[in-house]
């Protein structure tokens, strides 16, 4: 009996020697098996541990309800149409499934005021609509003090055309030139971005006295007072007629006063407070 | 000679996630011939392209595919910035590189998976996708989407990605390397593998020229066909580009390919992100649409084609895509006749179908 065993013993033996090298020799994954089994799972124990988002993670779209002006930039831009936005009923309306988190909206928002959050929407057995109230459209457009269409006042206008390059819905056409200032009113989505940016305070809202523009104190022309100058450039790069040119290196400031349209721009942008008009 | 049966194979089949319909026509056990036909997932994105402006189309361009949408978003990107007349900046085309050879990456690795997956070989398939992770959540860091990444638009790139993260990005795929290597030489050398891959479906390179086999598929059987040789999108003319080739024509040179294309993805990344020139990312174009362009691509399925026509306005008068699967099905139907019933997933999978992208 005790032979017999011993001779069981032996050839298994013998198998197992034989067939170990083939084994591994045929199975080129048992060295990966083999080392997996002795490292930690590569998988998240989700939710118990809670993922960690990217600063760039698209998760939803947040709104700033404060800020929101009720243009609807963000509806237009929206490539699923999953924004509705009530400019008179004071509703931002978004439809939590449809959006494809692209961003589109709060890239072209006008007033920052959209924000792509990291967290996604929480699933839910029913289609998800949020929405948010916003300023209604007399308390958004106090700042600009009417609420008619856009106006301009063209006896201070100087055609400079900054109104029509802030603008985020392309209605503005501006033509130094010719001297002519158009608005599309159908485009226009009266978000108040080109009276923020005029230089002579010219646009407004219908239905108000445009504020007043500040009087040259000068002679009209631009000056620039070379002593305190540090020909930083600032100027020129602002300069929306391109009348400007500064070099650093060999300190020069010009000013072509022609090209000029007296705008006061680079007034206000200078840090040496060496300019005037 | 036995009677002559037809089987159906798909829409749903277990080796594939995709609708795709083939009536294999048998004798015995051998396929005689494969009538395919597809139809199941059409969704009409080229017309959607129509009532969409130019900036939204991309974001419904990417949503062709979910494996190569980087590059469908560059395609359409390049044929309308080619019907506008801009180019994009350089830093830009260095940056859409770099994330189109890490959709290669992407791509490839989850080919690689579903093979193994194809083949009943579950723990291969899983160490592929875990590897393939890694990629996705350098995706997400630097472009915010795991899948559809919305970072390129016409004129340039909407987010800059920082050298920092650039280098960050060259460090984990240099050291992905040696992990790769791992999984990819049980592909080559396990002998279970190579009993269902080698000299099964051999495309020859004269019927890959004559079937107009376009990516892995042809040059797996030899034929130099790649869209990145010819510099005509991004920047692969000065990485010192030379397309992979392999002689054999079967299943295993296919998947050879595709592995020797991840290594060479990554080498292509590390060169693009040694030689990034600093500036803008950005460009001011114009806001409308004239004139009519054409760009093709190399997916990472092979040649895309897109069609760009404007049509004067911010919208386009017609967007056409033609994908790499839509050029593969018939060399896939040719390997198929003569093929054992058991290879057929092999062979449907070593072409890498991507049904979505076929249909739109």
């Amino acid at each position: 009996m005790s032979k017999l065993v011993i001779l069981i013993v032996i050839v298994v033996a013998a198998l197992v020697c034989l067939a170990v090298p083939y084994l591994l020799g045929f199975f080129k994954f048992s060295k990966t098996i083999l080392g997996s089994m002795f490292k930690k799972p590569s998988t998240l124990m989700y939710p118990v541990k809670p993922r960690e988002w990217q600063e760039r993670t698209r998760g939803a779209v947040g709104i700033n309800a404060d800020d929101c002006i009720g243009c609807g930039m963000c509806a237009r831009a929206c490539p699923t149409n999953a924004i509705e936005v009530d400019k008179n009923g004071g509703e931002w309306t978004i439809q939590r499934m449809q959006c494809i988190q692209c961003s589109a909206c709060v890239d072209c928002c006008p007033k920052d005021c959209l924000t792509m959050e990291n967290l996604y929407t929480i699933p839910d057995v029913v289609k998800v609509v949020d929405t948010v109230e916003i300023p209604t459209k007399k308390a958004a457009a106090a700042p600009a003090g009417g609420d008619g269409d856009l106006e301009c006042d063209k006896e201070t206008c100087v055609y400079c055309g900054l109104c029509a390059k802030a603008c985020p819905a392309d209605a503005l056409t501006v033509d130094r030139k010719e001297k002519t200032w158009e608005v599309d009113k159908e485009a226009c989505v009266k978000c108040g971005a080109c009276i923020d940016k005029c230089p002579k305070k010219s646009l407004s809202f219908g239905g108000a006295a445009p504020a007043a523009a500040e009087e040259p104190s000068g002679d009209g022309t631009l000056k620039c007072d070379l002593e305190e100058c540090v020909y930083c450039g600032l100027c020129a790069k602002n300069c929306p007629a391109e009348a400007l040119t500064v070099d650093r290196k060999e300190k020069v400031w010009e000013v072509d006063d022609e090209a000029c349209v007296k705008c006061g721009v680079c007034v206000d942008k200078c840090p040496k407070k060496c300019l005037t008009l | 000679m036995g009677k002559r049966t037809i089987i159906p194979f798909g829409p749903q089949h277990p080796v594939l996630p995709e609708p795709i319909h083939l009536d294999l026509v048998l004798e015995d056990e051998t396929v005689v011939e494969a009538i395919p036909s597809i139809g199941y997932i059409h969704r009409g994105l080229e017309k959607l392209c129509e009532i969409k402006d130019f900036n939204q189309m991309v974001y419904v361009i990417e949503r062709i595919c979910g494996i190569c949408s980087f590059g469908h978003g560059w395609g359409a990107v390049a044929s309308m910035e080619g019907a506008m007349g801009v180019q994009a900046p350089e830093r830009a085309e260095y940056l859409r590189t770099i994330l189109h050879e890490l959709g290669r990456v992407h791509s490839h690795l989850l080919w690689l998976g579903l093979l193994a997956d194809g083949f009943g070989f579950e723990s291969l398939f899983n160490h592929c996708w875990r590897i393939r992770e890694t990629v996705l959540d350098l995706f997400e860091k630097n472009t915010g989407g795991r899948v559809i990444f919305s970072i390129c638009k016409v004129g340039g790139m909407r987010k800059d990605i920082s050298n920092e993260n650039l280098k960050e990005m060259k460090e984990v795929l240099e050291g992905l390397k040696a992990e790769i290597k791992e999984i990819t030489d049980v592909f080559i050398n396990d002998a279970s593998v190579q009993n269902r891959m080698v000299g099964v479906g051999v495309l020859t390179k004269e019927e890959a020229e004559e079937l107009c086999a376009v990516g892995p598929v042809a040059r797996a059987s030899g034929v130099p066909q790649d869209i990145r040789m010819t510099d005509n999108h991004g920047v692969y003319g000065k990485l010192g580009f030379e397309p992979v080739l392999e002689e054999a024509g079967d299943c295993m040179a296919r998947t050879v390919v595709r592995i020797r294309e991840v290594f060479q993805s990554i080498d292509l990344i590390s060169a693009a992100i040694d030689q990034i020139p600093d500036g803008p990312v950005d460009m001011k174009v114009p806001n409308k649409i004239e004139g009519e362009y054409i760009t093709r691509m190399e997916q990472p399925r092979g040649e895309a084609f897109y069609y760009a026509k404007g049509a004067g306005t911010k919208f386009l008068k017609r967007m056409r895509v033609r994908t790499p699967t839509n050029m593969n099905i018939p060399a896939m139907v040719k390997t198929l006749a003569g093929a054992d019933l058991a290879d057929v997933p092999m062979l449907v999978l070593t072409i890498d179908p991507c049904i979505s992208c076929t249909e739109r």
